[in-house]
């Protein structure tokens, strides 16, 4: 077994092995991909309504469409009750 | 690439800074690039894996931590993703072909002289690698060829300092019986030409 202060020559080799370059066109698509991720990121994060909205649409809405129907009901079992005499 | 530059590109890509991006880029992008080649033998995955990588980095850039070390950081991103594709795929086959492919890509343009000296001896080399299995070739290629510490390494790929230790050993090992059956190989051939 070989210790790992005692590199052979060849072993060595791999340091110096050519570094290999993917194509200019793959460098520039995964750059302008990440660029344009970045920058939607960056609009995403600076348009602060965005996250009232989600608030809106997770909570609020539910809620309200949960009152309404809770006094329709109430009122619906109201009239119901007094229709029989209670 | 200091750590003081290094904790300002982490802070600035945190905040989204492009042009920390592109420093980072310019920086790993061929060794990373290298690094999976070498790990895939395949071009094509080794480029989609590398696209994913970085993907990945802006992905995560706003929850890197200040002290995050770069390197490390995108090495353990693309090995897994690399040892992800291979779960997904099953693909353990042997492509030394598709590796010679690659010789005519070579960045570096060499005197024809140096071209074939220096060609036989990188040539055997990757041979020699390519034939070594990938948990043992990653370690390899991350100590030699990026010179990362065995503490770095350990975190890349997500292993006990001990455990990474052992498994260089044995890589080193495979690696130089690997190199002596190339060289075996080479001079019996030299043998027969001279005997011709």
């Amino acid at each position: 077994m070989i210790a790992e202060d005692q590199d052979g020559p060849d072993l060595r080799m791999i340091d110096g092995l050519t570094t290999y370059e993917p194509d200019r066109g793959c460098v520039d698509r995964i750059r302008a991909r990440c660029h344009a991720r970045m920058a939607g990121r960056k609009r995403a994060e600076a348009v602060p309504s965005h996250a009232a909205a989600r608030y809106c649409r997770r909570i609020l809405e539910p809620s309200l469409v949960a009152v309404v129907c809770t006094v329709f009901l109430c009122e619906v079992m109201h009239r119901a009750l007094l229709l029989y005499g209670f | 690439m200091d750590r003081e530059t290094e904790l300002a590109l982490v802070r600035r890509l945190g905040d989204g800074d492009p042009a920390a991006f592109d420093a980072v880029y310019d920086e790993y992008c061929g060794r990373l690039y290298s690094f999976l080649v070498r790990l895939s033998r395949r071009r094509e995955v080794a480029e989609d894996l590398l696209e994913e990588t970085w993907l990945r980095l802006v992905e995560h850039a706003g929850r890197l931590t200040p002290d995050t070390r770069l390197g490390p950081w995108l090495f353990t991103v693309a090995r897994n993703l690399y040892f992800s594709y291979c779960r997904s795929r099953a693909v353990e086959d042997e492509k030394v072909a598709s590796l010679l492919g690659l010789w005519s890509t070579a960045a570096v343009q060499p005197s024809p002289f140096e071209e074939a000296a220096a060609g036989e001896l990188e040539r055997r080399v990757e041979r020699a690698l390519t034939a070594v299995p990938p948990h043992y070739r990653e370690v390899l290629l991350l100590s030699l060829a990026e010179g990362m510490t065995p503490a770095e390494m350990a975190v890349v790929c997500g292993v006990t300092p001990e455990a990474l230790r052992q498994r260089l050993l044995r890589a080193r090992a495979m690696l130089a019986e690997q190199l002596e059956v190339a060289k075996v190989r080479q001079r019996s051939r030299d043998l027969r030409e001279v005997t011709v």
